[in-house]
């Protein structure tokens, strides 16, 4: 036993002991408060001539393969450590695929609200490579800094299982489906695999009939939390479509310390086009790390699924494509940068919800994706060798949205700390009153939304 | 009751006090002393020293924490059983707590030059640095030695989130250690 460890843990002071000993779980009905509540959708659209056989469902996506949280404690961590270890070393291949990506999806829109999910365009590619055979698979394999596909897998599964919760309350689930359409011939085992390496769900149905187009908003609402009713209603089959990949991300959490209502202020924000009245949350002397880069300022909110929201201000005279460009801001929540410091941090976060969407075609083009998007080149014979397939589509559409409801009674474990230790001296205004980027990284490391804020 | 109460009861030699701290403790001092000596005998045996202790103990002392000062003497009883105990070999879920824990302590800080006294009073004010749901996780884990399942049930978390809360604290206090001097090589 840690004998010295065990003598110096008797020097905690009695009141943090009683605390400890004090402190009660929280009301099931707090938990129902949402506090950040984000949504992503990524629709493929695969087209050819339409096909009619029996609506089925080919295979069930895999389920997490965490290790039993109920059962031993010491295989449980010993399979989150495994599992944290992988994920560091698939962020190591991918963290140039996000970087890149991300200033390309942001870039495109520099006057309007963005936001996006890297990891999600990273689970729609790697379901991609599995359908795929040849040079297709392998431009998608390169845009991914991937070696070969079980490489893929294996970092499929660790982002997979790194971001997964889901008690019902704190909510960050990603999701695959692939709409086949009647007739189409498929390959049993690709379909497995489907299931098992990228946790999608497989279905065989009439892609024209409205019955189908039902079944496939009802799927995408389901797994985005109803929040993205405005694009879901319009998601149908095409009409020459044999396939369809759909793969979403949703994100619900509260955060670890809420915001006051009470301390809300109306405030100016400095939008492109001119000042616009927003809502303000406020904190006041936060006691937190602060970090800088070349070109931005940094603070990051735990949020109690533990993921955080990393807020990043551009300094003057910068833009938040500057940021993105420069890709610093991936070593602050990567942990890797050493450009911190503990201070007191007056925080001023405006309220916002926004969205948008589009279709990233040309992106994954510019990244490198060329082939599938040819019917001369592209290659789905890993999936079905009798139909020509290619993409024609890759809709997008994301939302997020933060506020401070419902927080404020969920207090019995937000309680201001006693505070006995000295502050730090330094305090600064980090004040998000002009555009901003925002990453919410799941622990990590992992991008899982990346936004930019023009007009909250 | 309040604690005020069974502290006065407890100067006034009434018998009543006994039964006062086992309704009040005696839950929370029979799981920390079953984490600590991973039987039931032990724990239960652990806890009667303790309120005998705490009898004998009060008066003279009159603490200003009821419910800290009888946790501690309950920790330390337990402690004093396992080390007396040398059939007990590894396993408790208490060794295998501060097993975690010492992973995150710099070595510096565990070499015989430093005083337990200093390393503790460093890891107290560690921790009023962080927020109260990452203390309360902290203390239930490493000071109690409860589980992440019961941690988890007990605070209506999921146990992912306690882990990760852990971790991310022990990571803290790994920077506050080493910001305070105890530098790794």
């Amino acid at each position: 036993m840690h004998e010295k460890l065990a003598k110096a843990l008797d020097y905690i002071s009695d009141r943090h002991i009683a605390e400890a000993a004090g402190a009660k779980g929280q009301r099931r009905y707090w938990l129902c408060a949402v506090a950040a509540v984000l949504a992503v959708v990524l629709l493929i659209n695969l087209f050819n001539g339409p096909m009619t056989v029996q609506a089925k469902a080919v295979s069930i996506a895999s389920e997490s393969r965490q290790a039993d949280r109920d059962g031993d404690f010491d295989i449980w961590y010993a399979e989150l450590e495994q599992r944290e270890a992988a994920t560091l070393e698939a962020l190591s291949s991918l963290s140039e695929f996000f970087a890149d990506s991300s200033a390309r999806y942001m870039a495109a829109g520099q006057a309007e609200n963005r936001v996006w999910s890297p990891v999600n365009a990273f689970m729609a590619l790697a379901a991609l490579a599995e359908t795929t055979g040849g040079n297709s698979r392998q431009q998608i394999l390169e845009v991914l800094g991937t070696e070969n596909l079980d490489t893929l897998r294996a970092q499929v599964g660790a982002l997979w299982e790194s971001v997964y919760r889901d008690d019902g309350h704190e909510i960050s689930v990603l999701a695959n489906s692939l709409w086949l359409d009647e007739g189409l011939s498929y390959d049993q085992a690709v379909m497995d695999n489907l299931a098992y390496f990228d946790y999608a769900s497989v279905y065989q149905c009439d892609l024209g009939s409205p019955k189908s187009v039902k079944a496939l908003q009802t799927w995408l609402n389901k797994n985005t939390g109803n929040l993205l009713k405005q694009y879901t209603k319009e998601a149908v089959f095409p009409g020459e479509a044999v396939m369809t990949l759909a793969s979403t991300v949703y994100l619900q959490a509260k955060w670890g310390s809420p915001f006051s209502a009470a301390k809300n202020t109306q405030g100016a924000f400095h939008a492109p086009g001119g000042d616009i009245t927003c809502t303000f949350m406020n904190k006041k002397e936060l006691q937190t790390d602060y970090y800088w880069g070349d070109s931005f300022g940094a603070v990051g909110l735990d949020l109690k699924n533990g993921c955080t929201m990393w807020f990043f201000l551009p300094d003057a005279g910068k833009t938040v494509a500057d940021v993105l460009d420069e890709g610093e801001y991936l070593d602050v929540i990567t942990q890797k940068s050493e450009n911190n410091q503990y201070l007191k941090v007056n925080l001023s976060v405006p309220k916002f919800d926004i969205s948008s969407g589009g279709d990233l075609k040309e992106m994954f083009q510019a990244l490198g994706v060329t082939d599938i998007f040819s019917p001369e080149t592209a290659d789905f014979t890993a999936i079905t060798a009798d139909t020509p397939v290619v993409i024609t589509s890759v809709n997008q559409a994301a939302r997020v949205l933060i506020d401070e409801e419902g927080v404020k009674a969920a207090s019995y474990i937000e309680l201001p700390g006693a505070g006995a230790a000295p502050p730090p001296e330094e305090t600064i205004d980090f004040v998000l009153d002009r555009p901003f980027l925002f990453v919410i990284e799941a622990g990590g490391g992992i991008p899982l939304f990346v936004g930019a804020v023009n007009q909250p | 009751m309040e604690d005020g109460i069974i502290l006065q009861m407890l100067w006034n030699r009434a018998e009543q006090a006994i039964d006062a701290l086992t309704a009040k403790f005696g839950r929370r001092l029979t799981a920390t002393a079953m984490n600590i000596l991973n039987s039931r005998q032990d724990a239960e045996e652990s806890v009667n020293d303790t309120y005998l202790a705490v009898w004998n103990t009060i008066p003279p002392q009159r603490p200003e924490s009821l419910s800290g000062f009888v946790y501690r003497v309950g920790r330390n009883q337990a402690l004093k059983r396992l080390r007396a105990n040398t059939a007990q070999k590894r396993g408790s879920s208490y060794e295998l707590s501060l097993d975690e824990l010492a992973e995150c302590i710099p070595a510096p800080a565990l070499d015989e030059a430093v005083e337990a006294r200093a390393l503790g009073l460093a890891i107290d004010a560690f921790l009023d640095t962080v927020s109260k749901d990452s203390r309360v996780i902290f203390l239930r884990r490493y000071w109690f030695g409860d589980s992440v399942k019961e941690i988890a049930r007990s605070l209506g978390m999921t146990q992912n989130a306690v882990s990760v809360r852990l971790n991310r604290t022990r990571q803290q206090l790994h920077t506050y250690l080493y910001k305070e001097g105890y530098l790794d090589a």
